[in-house]
Protein backbone atom coordinates (compact mmCIF):
# COMPACT_ATOMS: atom_id res chain seq x y z
CA UNK A 1 0.00 0.00 0.00
CA UNK A 2 1.83 3.17 -1.45
CA UNK A 3 0.64 6.37 -1.63
CA UNK A 4 0.75 7.82 -4.67
CA UNK A 5 3.70 10.00 -4.73
CA UNK A 6 6.38 11.24 -7.11
CA UNK A 7 9.51 11.39 -6.49
CA UNK A 8 10.13 14.46 -8.65
CA UNK A 9 12.85 16.74 -6.55
CA UNK A 10 12.35 20.37 -7.70
CA UNK A 11 14.75 22.37 -6.77
CA UNK A 12 14.02 25.89 -5.80
CA UNK A 13 16.46 29.18 -6.91
CA UNK A 14 15.19 32.23 -5.28
CA UNK A 15 13.83 30.50 -1.58
CA UNK A 16 15.01 32.81 1.02
CA UNK A 17 11.76 33.00 2.91
CA UNK A 18 11.76 31.86 6.03
CA UNK A 19 8.68 32.75 7.49
CA UNK A 20 6.77 29.33 6.38
CA UNK A 21 4.26 29.73 3.67
CA UNK A 22 1.07 29.13 2.86
CA UNK A 23 1.25 25.25 2.74
CA UNK A 24 2.63 25.34 6.32
CA UNK A 25 -0.22 27.55 7.56
CA UNK A 26 -3.08 25.49 6.41
CA UNK A 27 -1.20 22.25 7.56
CA UNK A 28 -0.28 23.58 10.66
CA UNK A 29 -4.29 24.09 11.38
CA UNK A 30 -4.92 20.64 12.08
CA UNK A 31 -1.89 19.96 13.81
CA UNK A 32 -4.29 19.10 16.95
CA UNK A 33 -6.48 16.65 14.99
CA UNK A 34 -3.14 15.13 13.37
CA UNK A 35 -1.62 14.97 16.87
CA UNK A 36 -4.74 13.77 18.47
CA UNK A 37 -4.68 10.69 15.79
CA UNK A 38 -0.66 9.93 15.73
CA UNK A 39 -1.38 9.68 19.73
CA UNK A 40 -4.27 6.77 19.20
CA UNK A 41 -1.81 5.39 16.18
CA UNK A 42 1.12 4.97 18.13
CA UNK A 43 -0.19 5.30 21.70
CA UNK A 44 3.10 6.97 22.84
CA UNK A 45 3.65 10.57 23.62
CA UNK A 46 6.52 10.77 22.24
CA UNK A 47 6.14 8.45 18.93
CA UNK A 48 3.05 10.73 18.43
CA UNK A 49 5.53 13.56 18.03
CA UNK A 50 7.80 12.06 15.16
CA UNK A 51 4.53 10.56 13.87
CA UNK A 52 3.36 14.12 13.04
CA UNK A 53 6.35 15.66 12.05
CA UNK A 54 7.36 12.96 9.17
CA UNK A 55 3.95 12.89 8.14
CA UNK A 56 4.07 17.20 8.15
CA UNK A 57 7.48 17.03 6.22
CA UNK A 58 6.47 14.49 3.69
CA UNK A 59 3.06 16.14 2.80
CA UNK A 60 5.32 19.41 2.15
CA UNK A 61 7.27 17.53 0.08
CA UNK A 62 4.47 16.40 -2.67
CA UNK A 63 2.18 19.14 -1.87
CA UNK A 64 1.79 19.53 -5.46
CA UNK A 65 -0.36 16.39 -5.15
CA UNK A 66 -2.86 17.91 -2.69
CA UNK A 67 -5.81 18.83 -4.91
CA UNK A 68 -6.76 22.31 -3.84
CA UNK A 69 -10.42 22.52 -2.80
CA UNK A 70 -10.43 19.18 -1.54
CA UNK A 71 -10.36 18.11 1.63
CA UNK A 72 -6.97 19.20 3.04
CA UNK A 73 -7.65 17.10 6.80
CA UNK A 74 -8.28 14.23 4.94
CA UNK A 75 -5.22 14.42 2.92
CA UNK A 76 -3.02 15.12 5.64
CA UNK A 77 -4.54 12.06 7.45
CA UNK A 78 -4.06 10.09 4.86
CA UNK A 79 -0.69 10.41 4.46
CA UNK A 80 -0.31 10.23 8.42
CA UNK A 81 -1.92 7.08 8.25
CA UNK A 82 0.44 5.90 5.60
CA UNK A 83 3.56 6.81 7.35
CA UNK A 84 2.57 4.95 9.98
CA UNK A 85 1.72 1.99 8.75
CA UNK A 86 4.85 1.60 6.49
CA UNK A 87 7.28 3.28 9.27
CA UNK A 88 5.64 2.94 12.43
CA UNK A 89 4.23 -0.63 12.64
CA UNK A 90 5.93 -2.30 15.33
CA UNK A 91 5.46 -6.08 14.91
CA UNK A 92 4.19 -8.60 12.45
CA UNK A 93 2.19 -10.49 15.53
CA UNK A 94 0.23 -7.45 15.78
CA UNK A 95 -0.41 -7.30 12.25
CA UNK A 96 -1.05 -11.12 11.97
CA UNK A 97 -4.24 -10.35 14.79
CA UNK A 98 -6.38 -9.15 11.51
CA UNK A 99 -5.38 -11.34 9.44
CA UNK A 100 -6.20 -14.21 11.19
CA UNK A 101 -9.55 -12.39 12.84
CA UNK A 102 -10.93 -10.60 9.23
CA UNK A 103 -14.07 -13.08 8.07
CA UNK A 104 -14.32 -14.92 11.27
CA UNK A 105 -17.43 -14.79 13.08
CA UNK A 106 -16.47 -12.18 16.09
CA UNK A 107 -18.83 -14.56 18.46
CA UNK A 108 -19.12 -11.72 20.97
CA UNK A 109 -23.39 -10.06 20.74
CA UNK A 110 -24.19 -7.07 20.96
CA UNK A 111 -24.82 -5.01 24.46
CA UNK A 112 -27.84 -5.71 26.30
CA UNK A 113 -30.01 -2.26 26.48
CA UNK A 114 -29.56 -1.92 30.20
CA UNK A 115 -26.01 -2.06 29.97
CA UNK A 116 -26.18 0.56 27.21
CA UNK A 117 -28.34 2.66 29.28
CA UNK A 118 -25.51 2.44 32.17
CA UNK A 119 -23.15 3.62 30.78
CA UNK A 120 -24.56 6.75 28.98
CA UNK A 121 -26.11 7.69 32.00
CA UNK A 122 -23.05 7.78 34.09
CA UNK A 123 -23.28 10.97 34.66
CA UNK A 124 -21.47 11.67 38.00
CA UNK A 125 -17.50 13.65 37.29
CA UNK A 126 -15.74 10.68 39.07
CA UNK A 127 -17.60 8.15 36.73
CA UNK A 128 -17.34 10.70 33.52
CA UNK A 129 -13.69 10.85 33.96
CA UNK A 130 -12.99 6.81 34.17
CA UNK A 131 -15.12 6.80 31.62
CA UNK A 132 -13.12 8.96 29.50
CA UNK A 133 -10.16 7.27 30.48
CA UNK A 134 -12.00 3.97 29.75
CA UNK A 135 -12.81 4.61 26.25
CA UNK A 136 -9.59 6.11 24.99
CA UNK A 137 -8.09 2.58 26.71
CA UNK A 138 -10.37 0.65 24.61
CA UNK A 139 -9.30 2.58 21.35
CA UNK A 140 -5.90 1.81 22.37
CA UNK A 141 -6.76 -2.08 22.99
CA UNK A 142 -7.39 -3.07 19.71
CA UNK A 143 -5.88 -4.64 17.65
CA UNK A 144 -3.81 -2.01 15.19
CA UNK A 145 -6.14 -2.07 11.90
CA UNK A 146 -9.01 -1.94 13.53
CA UNK A 147 -7.02 1.01 15.29
CA UNK A 148 -6.87 2.82 12.23
CA UNK A 149 -10.44 2.73 11.10
CA UNK A 150 -11.73 3.70 14.51
CA UNK A 151 -9.35 6.92 14.25
CA UNK A 152 -9.98 7.66 10.62
CA UNK A 153 -14.15 7.33 11.17
CA UNK A 154 -14.88 8.08 14.59
CA UNK A 155 -11.62 10.49 16.01
CA UNK A 156 -11.19 12.37 12.93
CA UNK A 157 -15.13 11.65 11.46
CA UNK A 158 -13.79 10.95 7.36
CA UNK A 159 -16.15 9.63 5.36
CA UNK A 160 -15.99 6.13 4.37
CA UNK A 161 -14.51 7.49 0.44
CA UNK A 162 -12.20 9.25 2.26
CA UNK A 163 -11.01 6.36 4.55
CA UNK A 164 -11.09 3.70 1.34
CA UNK A 165 -8.71 6.27 -0.33
CA UNK A 166 -6.22 6.65 2.30
CA UNK A 167 -5.90 2.76 3.19
CA UNK A 168 -6.42 1.83 -0.29
CA UNK A 169 -9.32 -0.98 0.71
CA UNK A 170 -12.74 -0.87 -0.84
CA UNK A 171 -15.30 0.97 0.81
CA UNK A 172 -16.82 -2.45 1.53
CA UNK A 173 -14.07 -3.47 3.51
CA UNK A 174 -14.44 -0.56 5.32
CA UNK A 175 -17.56 -1.13 6.29
CA UNK A 176 -16.79 -4.61 7.49
CA UNK A 177 -13.87 -3.96 9.17
CA UNK A 178 -15.50 -1.03 11.11
CA UNK A 179 -18.31 -2.99 11.99
CA UNK A 180 -16.19 -5.19 13.58
CA UNK A 181 -13.91 -2.31 15.21
CA UNK A 182 -16.63 -1.13 17.00
CA UNK A 183 -17.96 -4.83 18.34
CA UNK A 184 -14.72 -5.43 19.52
CA UNK A 185 -14.46 -1.73 21.00
CA UNK A 186 -18.46 -2.43 22.62
CA UNK A 187 -17.29 -5.74 24.25
CA UNK A 188 -14.05 -4.53 25.91
CA UNK A 189 -15.90 -1.40 26.74
CA UNK A 190 -18.93 -3.34 28.94
CA UNK A 191 -15.75 -5.71 30.37
CA UNK A 192 -14.05 -2.21 31.73
CA UNK A 193 -17.67 -0.66 32.89
CA UNK A 194 -18.23 -4.15 34.95
CA UNK A 195 -14.93 -3.76 36.62
CA UNK A 196 -15.82 -0.49 37.31
CA UNK A 197 -19.26 -0.97 38.57
CA UNK A 198 -20.75 1.66 36.03
CA UNK A 199 -22.60 -1.38 34.67
CA UNK A 200 -23.73 -4.28 37.09
CA UNK A 201 -22.65 -7.82 35.94
CA UNK A 202 -26.57 -9.13 35.23
CA UNK A 203 -27.33 -6.58 33.02
CA UNK A 204 -23.83 -7.20 30.77
CA UNK A 205 -25.48 -10.63 29.29
CA UNK A 206 -25.11 -9.99 25.59
CA UNK A 207 -28.07 -10.62 23.10
CA UNK A 208 -26.84 -12.71 20.06
CA UNK A 209 -25.15 -11.37 17.02
CA UNK A 210 -26.09 -14.10 14.71
CA UNK A 211 -24.57 -13.88 10.99
CA UNK A 212 -24.86 -10.20 10.32
CA UNK A 213 -22.67 -8.06 8.65
CA UNK A 214 -23.08 -4.84 7.24
CA UNK A 215 -23.94 -4.72 3.58
CA UNK A 216 -23.22 -2.33 0.66
CA UNK A 217 -26.06 -0.11 1.03
CA UNK A 218 -26.70 0.98 -2.46
CA UNK A 219 -27.24 -2.64 -3.06
CA UNK A 220 -29.95 -3.28 -0.65
CA UNK A 221 -31.91 0.03 -2.01
CA UNK A 222 -31.74 -1.59 -5.52
CA UNK A 223 -33.31 -4.72 -4.12
CA UNK A 224 -36.13 -3.74 -1.64
CA UNK A 225 -36.31 0.25 -1.77
CA UNK A 226 -35.69 0.62 -5.53
CA UNK A 227 -39.46 2.06 -5.73
CA UNK A 228 -39.35 4.69 -3.14
CA UNK B 1 -37.64 -2.35 7.32
CA UNK B 2 -37.33 -4.55 10.02
CA UNK B 3 -35.28 -4.63 12.93
CA UNK B 4 -32.80 -7.28 11.58
CA UNK B 5 -32.16 -5.58 8.06
CA UNK B 6 -31.97 -2.09 10.47
CA UNK B 7 -29.08 -3.34 12.33
CA UNK B 8 -27.39 -4.07 9.52
CA UNK B 9 -27.17 -0.74 8.22
CA UNK B 10 -26.08 0.87 11.99
CA UNK B 11 -22.60 1.75 11.23
CA UNK B 12 -23.74 3.70 7.55
CA UNK B 13 -26.54 5.37 9.49
CA UNK B 14 -24.50 7.10 12.31
CA UNK B 15 -22.08 7.36 10.11
CA UNK B 16 -24.40 9.84 8.43
CA UNK B 17 -23.56 7.52 5.05
CA UNK B 18 -27.39 7.02 3.95
CA UNK B 19 -28.95 8.99 1.26
CA UNK B 20 -32.15 10.88 2.24
CA UNK B 21 -34.72 8.38 0.96
CA UNK B 22 -33.21 5.53 3.31
CA UNK B 23 -32.65 7.71 6.37
CA UNK B 24 -36.30 8.44 5.46
CA UNK B 25 -36.89 4.58 5.82
CA UNK B 26 -34.55 4.14 9.13
CA UNK B 27 -36.70 6.97 10.66
CA UNK B 28 -39.63 5.37 10.06
CA UNK B 29 -38.80 2.01 11.75
CA UNK B 30 -37.34 3.86 14.64
CA UNK B 31 -40.41 5.80 15.18
CA UNK B 32 -42.00 2.71 16.06
CA UNK B 33 -39.44 0.74 17.62
CA UNK B 34 -37.79 1.60 21.28
CA UNK B 35 -35.51 -1.59 21.20
CA UNK B 36 -33.94 -0.38 17.39
CA UNK B 37 -33.74 3.48 18.47
CA UNK B 38 -32.22 2.77 21.63
CA UNK B 39 -29.48 0.83 19.85
CA UNK B 40 -28.96 3.55 17.41
CA UNK B 41 -28.96 6.23 20.13
CA UNK B 42 -25.88 4.09 21.93
CA UNK B 43 -24.21 3.76 18.23
CA UNK B 44 -24.61 7.75 18.26
CA UNK B 45 -23.35 8.55 22.00
CA UNK B 46 -20.25 6.34 21.27
CA UNK B 47 -19.30 7.98 18.10
CA UNK B 48 -19.40 11.40 19.82
CA UNK B 49 -17.77 9.87 23.05
CA UNK B 50 -14.90 8.44 19.98
CA UNK B 51 -14.27 11.63 19.18
CA UNK B 52 -14.53 14.07 21.94
CA UNK B 53 -12.33 11.67 24.63
CA UNK B 54 -9.48 11.00 22.42
CA UNK B 55 -8.91 14.53 21.07
CA UNK B 56 -5.56 15.85 22.69
CA UNK B 57 -4.18 19.15 21.80
CA UNK B 58 -0.88 18.70 20.56
CA UNK B 59 2.32 20.04 22.75
CA UNK B 60 2.98 23.35 22.19
CA UNK B 61 6.66 22.44 21.49
CA UNK B 62 5.04 19.96 18.83
CA UNK B 63 4.33 23.23 17.15
CA UNK B 64 7.64 24.79 16.89
CA UNK B 65 9.39 21.45 16.09
CA UNK B 66 7.19 21.01 13.20
CA UNK B 67 7.73 24.44 12.05
CA UNK B 68 11.48 23.81 12.44
CA UNK B 69 11.77 20.83 10.00
CA UNK B 70 9.63 22.69 7.44
CA UNK B 71 12.52 25.25 6.96
CA UNK B 72 14.94 22.72 6.96
CA UNK B 73 13.43 20.87 4.50
CA UNK B 74 12.74 24.16 2.65
CA UNK B 75 16.43 25.06 2.79
CA UNK B 76 17.42 21.62 1.61
CA UNK B 77 15.51 22.56 -1.40
CA UNK B 78 12.68 20.41 -1.70
CA UNK B 79 10.73 23.02 -1.61
CA UNK B 80 8.37 23.82 -4.45
CA UNK B 81 6.44 25.70 -2.55
CA UNK B 82 4.58 28.34 -1.32
CA UNK B 83 3.97 30.53 -4.13
CA UNK B 84 3.08 27.35 -5.80
CA UNK B 85 0.75 26.66 -3.49
CA UNK B 86 -1.13 29.59 -3.77
CA UNK B 87 -0.36 29.92 -7.56
CA UNK B 88 -2.18 26.17 -8.15
CA UNK B 89 -4.99 27.72 -6.06
CA UNK B 90 -5.26 30.74 -8.33
CA UNK B 91 -5.14 28.05 -11.55
CA UNK B 92 -7.54 26.15 -10.44
CA UNK B 93 -10.15 28.97 -9.87
CA UNK B 94 -9.25 30.47 -13.02
CA UNK B 95 -10.06 27.27 -14.81
CA UNK B 96 -13.68 26.94 -13.28
CA UNK B 97 -14.01 30.80 -14.42
CA UNK B 98 -12.76 29.80 -17.66
CA UNK B 99 -14.14 26.00 -18.55
CA UNK B 100 -17.58 27.14 -15.94
CA UNK B 101 -17.19 24.13 -14.28
CA UNK B 102 -18.40 25.69 -11.76
CA UNK B 103 -20.76 22.74 -10.05
CA UNK B 104 -20.01 24.09 -6.63
CA UNK B 105 -21.31 27.84 -6.96
CA UNK B 106 -22.72 28.99 -9.81
CA UNK B 107 -21.68 32.52 -9.34
CA UNK B 108 -18.21 33.96 -8.85
CA UNK B 109 -17.06 30.52 -7.93
CA UNK B 110 -13.28 31.59 -8.92
CA UNK B 111 -13.44 34.98 -6.45
CA UNK B 112 -14.90 32.17 -4.01
CA UNK B 113 -12.72 29.39 -3.88
CA UNK B 114 -9.99 31.58 -3.78
CA UNK B 115 -11.05 33.26 -0.69
CA UNK B 116 -11.38 29.22 0.25
CA UNK B 117 -15.14 29.56 0.83
CA UNK B 118 -16.17 27.32 -1.98
CA UNK B 119 -14.53 23.92 -0.16
CA UNK B 120 -16.03 25.75 2.77
CA UNK B 121 -19.67 25.90 1.50
CA UNK B 122 -19.38 22.49 0.24
CA UNK B 123 -18.16 21.14 3.61
CA UNK B 124 -21.59 22.77 4.98
CA UNK B 125 -23.93 21.13 2.42
CA UNK B 126 -22.40 17.36 3.56
CA UNK B 127 -22.95 18.53 7.32
CA UNK B 128 -26.40 18.65 6.11
CA UNK B 129 -26.06 15.39 3.95
CA UNK B 130 -23.91 13.61 6.82
CA UNK B 131 -25.79 14.34 9.75
CA UNK B 132 -23.84 12.91 13.29
CA UNK B 133 -25.29 12.67 16.47
CA UNK B 134 -25.99 15.27 18.38
CA UNK B 135 -23.38 16.42 21.01
CA UNK B 136 -26.03 18.55 23.10
CA UNK B 137 -29.82 18.13 22.40
CA UNK B 138 -30.64 21.37 24.98
CA UNK B 139 -31.26 24.51 23.10
CA UNK B 140 -30.19 26.66 26.02
CA UNK B 141 -27.11 24.82 26.46
CA UNK B 142 -25.21 25.47 23.17
CA UNK B 143 -23.65 28.34 23.80
CA UNK B 144 -21.71 27.25 26.79
CA UNK B 145 -20.96 24.00 25.55
CA UNK B 146 -19.47 25.12 22.12
CA UNK B 147 -17.85 28.65 23.02
CA UNK B 148 -14.61 27.12 24.43
CA UNK B 149 -15.30 24.30 21.80
CA UNK B 150 -14.94 26.47 18.59
CA UNK B 151 -13.75 29.39 20.00
CA UNK B 152 -16.53 31.94 19.23
CA UNK B 153 -20.44 32.36 20.12
CA UNK B 154 -22.91 30.15 18.89
CA UNK B 155 -26.76 30.48 19.50
CA UNK B 156 -29.50 28.27 18.68
CA UNK B 157 -31.26 30.25 15.85
CA UNK B 158 -34.95 30.31 16.57
CA UNK B 159 -37.50 30.55 13.61
CA UNK B 160 -40.93 31.28 15.76
CA UNK B 161 -42.55 28.61 14.31
CA UNK B 162 -44.10 25.61 16.43
CA UNK B 163 -43.42 23.49 13.69
CA UNK B 164 -39.88 23.35 13.62
CA UNK B 165 -38.28 21.67 16.12
CA UNK B 166 -34.68 21.57 17.20
CA UNK B 167 -32.90 18.27 17.36
CA UNK B 168 -29.64 18.84 18.79
CA UNK B 169 -26.28 20.50 17.81
CA UNK B 170 -22.51 18.57 17.45
CA UNK B 171 -19.40 20.71 16.27
CA UNK B 172 -18.15 19.77 13.22
CA UNK B 173 -15.19 21.33 10.76
CA UNK B 174 -16.26 23.25 7.86
CA UNK B 175 -13.54 24.36 5.40
CA UNK B 176 -10.98 23.21 7.96
CA UNK B 177 -12.60 25.58 10.59
CA UNK B 178 -14.69 25.09 13.46
CA UNK B 179 -18.10 25.21 12.75
CA UNK B 180 -21.37 23.92 15.02
CA UNK B 181 -24.51 22.41 13.52
CA UNK B 182 -27.40 22.83 14.51
CA UNK B 183 -30.01 20.17 13.48
CA UNK B 184 -33.81 20.74 13.18
CA UNK B 185 -36.69 18.73 12.03
CA UNK B 186 -39.23 20.94 10.04
CA UNK B 187 -42.75 19.30 8.43
CA UNK B 188 -41.23 15.98 8.92
CA UNK B 189 -37.77 16.85 6.78
CA UNK B 190 -34.33 18.12 8.25
CA UNK B 191 -32.97 21.36 8.03
CA UNK B 192 -29.43 22.34 9.53
CA UNK B 193 -27.77 25.67 10.44
CA UNK B 194 -24.35 25.50 10.42
CA UNK B 195 -22.82 28.22 12.09
CA UNK B 196 -19.47 29.40 11.57
CA UNK B 197 -17.05 32.53 11.44
CA UNK B 198 -16.02 33.15 7.70
CA UNK B 199 -12.80 33.41 6.54
CA UNK B 200 -11.56 37.13 6.40
CA UNK B 201 -11.00 37.22 3.01
CA UNK B 202 -13.85 36.19 2.19
CA UNK B 203 -16.01 39.44 2.56
CA UNK B 204 -19.49 40.14 1.81
CA UNK B 205 -19.89 36.93 -0.33
CA UNK B 206 -23.61 36.04 -1.44
CA UNK B 207 -26.43 37.58 -3.00
CA UNK B 208 -29.42 39.64 -1.32
CA UNK B 209 -33.10 39.38 -1.81
CA UNK B 210 -36.26 41.16 0.08
CA UNK B 211 -38.89 38.57 2.20
CA UNK B 212 -40.47 39.70 5.30
CA UNK B 213 -39.35 43.24 5.33
CA UNK B 214 -35.72 42.17 5.37
CA UNK B 215 -32.61 42.04 3.17
CA UNK B 216 -32.09 38.26 3.32
CA UNK B 217 -28.33 37.29 2.06
CA UNK B 218 -27.74 33.57 0.35
CA UNK B 219 -25.73 31.69 -1.72
CA UNK B 220 -26.12 29.47 -4.21
CA UNK B 221 -24.16 26.02 -4.02
CA UNK B 222 -24.86 22.91 -5.47
CA UNK B 223 -27.98 24.30 -7.26
CA UNK B 224 -29.28 24.73 -3.37
CA UNK B 225 -29.81 28.41 -2.54
CA UNK B 226 -28.44 28.39 1.09
CA UNK B 227 -29.73 31.47 3.29
CA UNK B 228 -27.34 33.24 5.44
CA UNK B 229 -27.78 35.03 8.72
CA UNK B 230 -25.17 36.95 10.50
CA UNK B 231 -24.47 37.27 14.33
CA UNK B 232 -22.14 38.62 15.98
CA UNK B 233 -19.52 37.94 12.75
CA UNK B 234 -20.96 34.40 12.70
CA UNK B 235 -22.30 32.95 10.15
CA UNK B 236 -25.59 30.93 10.23
CA UNK B 237 -25.88 29.05 7.09
CA UNK B 238 -29.38 27.53 6.38
CA UNK B 239 -30.00 24.05 4.42
CA UNK B 240 -32.96 21.87 3.91
CA UNK B 241 -34.93 19.96 2.33
CA UNK B 242 -36.41 22.31 2.02
CA UNK B 243 -37.92 24.56 -0.92
CA UNK B 244 -36.00 27.09 -1.83
CA UNK B 245 -38.72 29.93 -1.21
CA UNK B 246 -39.59 27.85 2.27
CA UNK B 247 -35.72 28.95 3.01
CA UNK B 248 -35.38 31.99 2.35
CA UNK B 249 -38.52 32.67 4.41
CA UNK B 250 -37.01 30.67 7.49
CA UNK B 251 -34.47 32.73 7.46
CA UNK B 252 -36.88 35.91 7.33
CA UNK B 253 -38.29 35.14 10.50
CA UNK B 254 -34.65 33.50 12.38
CA UNK B 255 -33.74 35.37 15.26
CA UNK B 256 -30.68 35.20 17.77
CA UNK B 257 -31.27 36.16 21.23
Amino acid sequence: MVFGFGRKRVRTTSDGNRSGGAFEESALEHLDALFGAALRLTRNESEAQDLVQDALVRAYRFQHHFEPGTNLKAWLLRILTNTFINHYRRTARERRVLDVGEGAPIGDGVMSRSAMRSLTDSTSVAQEGLLRAEIVAAIDSLPEDYRVIIVLADVEELAYKEIADALSIPIGTVMSRLHRARKLLQKRLIDQAIQMGIVKADDASVLPEGEREPVDFAAYRQKKLGVS
Amino acid sequence: MNCATLERYEDAFVDGEVDASARIEIEKHLASCRPCKERLEFAGWLKTRLKTDAQTPAPAELRSRVQRALNDERASGWARLDTSWRATAAVAAMALLIFGVGRSLDSRSGQLLQAGVAPLLEDVMRAHARPYPAEVAQGDQVPAYFEQRVGFPVQRVEFGDPSVRFLGARAVEVGGRHAVTLQYEARGRRMTVVAFRPPAQAGDFGERMESNGRSIRYVRVQGHLVPLVEHKGVLYAVVGDLEPEDGIRMAAHASLR
